[in-house]
């Protein structure tokens, strides 16, 4: 049993890394399922703050808030799949800003409000003591929606307004946690990943000096790996308490209650 | 639509005013929000009036299997009181003015049981698994919420309003937008309030009227009808537009709802001799019994003691 685990951990990691992973939706969790020890569903409701540097020809942070939903369904000592679904809002610092100041613009940053977006993911957990577990994860995202904006400005002395709209905005995260449980119930986790977001910058009508759109531009993410750490604080009658911490090159943090069916 | 509404809820107004206690033993009155809507409404009553004989049976039982008593005692004479008492008691009655109107659409309504909804509710049932069929029903279950909470509110039952809320947010946070129902689970143990605004108004004393069989809805009286209307008007489903969209989902829950309860309907029609009294019947005592349960639990119904004062 304990062989399967192991091998299963090991497939999980394999899978992870090789599809590397970012910008994504939502927590990354616990590397255990939190859902009971028979295996069942947990479903989770929270909120997340992130914020990551993009490049283009030039780099840009993104920052995003999330509200979310998901559905976990596993087996505490071996698996875990989940679904998210949740909503939202984009800003994109200075990517409305010329490098060389021309043309003029009103404002730099693009800034939009809450499109749907959804991810899935998946996870192994190998218990290698009562208290100390060690599992592997992958997920991907992916934002519905298109997030628009009016660029107004002056190309030398005529004044114009163009829509910039980044979409297909989607991202995998994949890594390996670490769990402990301390004063018997606290689980502390956490671990490296490696992430992958890409989305597609479209400018109409195009406008030169531009710094994102002018020929259909892409961004990815700018840092690939990082790091991730939380805990699961339980609460009464089935619930409980995630707090996240994310780092890639940038802060991000969340959190969600979840409810263990 | 709307002006349709409009002159139907002032019909049954006037109605309830012309007949203001037109016959009914209005002890209890009620009405069930869901259950009493449609022929299916019928299936709902039927399981009351069930219960309710076999209640009476019960106690016929017990006081038959009571100790061989002195016929000429007076011991034996009050228990016979007793028995007659308890029936008294849970007698309910309703006037049935229109009873020839009643027979057509209980007929009616007969006929588009056997022929659309149990034959689309069988086949249903046999496509769709069970846990996605009650995940329908726990979603349209939450979006009943604003009328349940309402009614709480007016019947004086805060616990049930506040057990309505938490019920409304734990589901549709952690249940998926309802799909699932951790709330009524053992460890949370909230359970859903079975409230209407019909209950509400029989709760502070207004009579039936008279009872009254609609086409599709089936047994009602003017007073559940008009609070069925105002139900509708807290049920969200109710904006749907444009129409056929909302019947599509309206007729998508009767049938979800149809194939939970396929063969009740039949139970009720083979043991009755007359099934349109037997659902009368069973239709007015559920409704009085819900309004006897109401009551129990409204705050201006309650002594200083905090027991249910008698009336």
């Amino acid at each position: 049993m304990r062989k399967a685990g192991l091998l299963a951990v090991m497939v999980f990691w394999m899978v992870g890394t090789a599809v590397s992973g970012a910008f994504a939706a939502g927590l990354i969790g616990p590397p255990q399922s939190l859902s009971r020890p028979e295996g069942g569903l947990s479903t989770a409701v929270g909120f997340a703050y992130d914020e990551e540097p993009f490049k283009g020809r030039f780099e840009h942070v993104m920052r995003a808030k999330r509200l979310f939903t998901q559905a976990a369904y596993g087996k505490p000592d071996l698996w875990e799949v989940c679904g998210s679904i949740g909503l939202a809002d984009m800003k994109l610092s200075g990517a409305f800003s010329p490098p060389g100041g021309v043309p003029a613009i009103a404002r730099n940053d693009f800034h939009d409000d809450w499109q749907l977006f959804g991810a899935v993911g998946a996870r192994a957990y190998y218990p290698a003591t009562p208290w100390f577990g060690i599992g592997a994860f992958a997920q991907a995202a992916y934002h519905f929606g298109s997030y628009s904006d009016q660029v107004i400005g002056l190309a030398g002395a005529t004044p114009f307004a163009a829509d910039m709209k980044v979409k297909q905005l989607w991202s995998l995260r994949a890594g390996i946690g670490l769990q402990a449980t301390v004063f018997d119930r606290l689980k502390l986790y956490g671990g490296p990943y490696l992430c992958h977001a890409k989305a597609r910058v479209d400018l109409a009508p195009s406008v030169s000096g531009m710094p994102l759109g002018t020929d259909a531009d892409e961004i990815r993410n700018k840092t690939r790996a990082g790091g991730f750490a939380g805990a699961v604080i339980p609460l009464a009658k089935g619930f409980a308490v995630i707090l996240e911490g994310r780092y890639a090159e940038r802060f991000s943090i969340g959190s969600a209650v979840t409810y263990t069916y | 639509m709307k002006k349709a509404g409009l002159i139907l809820t002032l019909s049954v107004f006037l109605l309830v005013w012309v007949c203001p206690h037109a016959g009914a033993n209005d002890g209890p009155h009620e009405t069930a929000p869901g259950e009493s809507a449609g022929w299916l409404a019928d299936a709902g009553g039927r399981s009351s009036s069930e219960a309710s004989n076999i209640g009476r049976q019960e106690s016929l039982r017990q006081a038959a299997a009571a100790p061989a008593a002195d016929p000429f005692s007076e011991d034996y004479v009050e228990e016979e009181d007793e028995v007659a008492d308890l029936h008294a008691e849970e007698k309910v009655t309703i006037a049935d003015p229109i009873e020839p109107f009643n027979r057509a659409m209980g007929a009616f309504n007969d006929r588009m049981y056997f022929w659309v909804l149990k034959p689309v509710a069988l086949g249903y049932n046999e496509v769709v698994p069970e846990p996605a069929r009650i995940s329908a029903k726990n979603f349209f279950d939450n979006l009943g919420f604003p009328a349940r909470f309402l009614s709480c509110l007016l019947q004086a039952d805060f616990s049930g309003a506040g057990t309505e809320a938490g019920r409304f947010a734990i589901n549709t946070l952690w249940g998926l937008g309802g799909l699932l129902d951790p709330a009524g689970s053992e460890t949370l143990n909230l359970q859903k309030q079975d409230v209407d605004l019909g209950q509400t108004l029989g709760v502070y004393g207004v009579g039936h009227g008279f009872y009254i069989v609609w086409p599709v809805y089936g047994p009602s009286s003017p007073r559940d009808t008009l609070t069925n209307i105002g139900d509708q008007f807290l049920y969200p489903p109710s904006y749907i537009e444009p129409w056929y969209a909302w019947f599509g989902v309206w007729a998508y829950e009767k049938v979800n709802a149809a194939s939970f309860r396929i063969g009740e309907y039949e139970a009720v029609k083979s043991a009755a001799i007359d099934p349109y009294v037997a659902i009368r019947d069973g239709y007015i005592q559920y409704r009085a019994k819900s309004v006897k349960a109401r009551k129990e639990k409204s705050l201006l119904f309650r002594d200083a003691a905090g027991e249910t004062r008698k009336e």
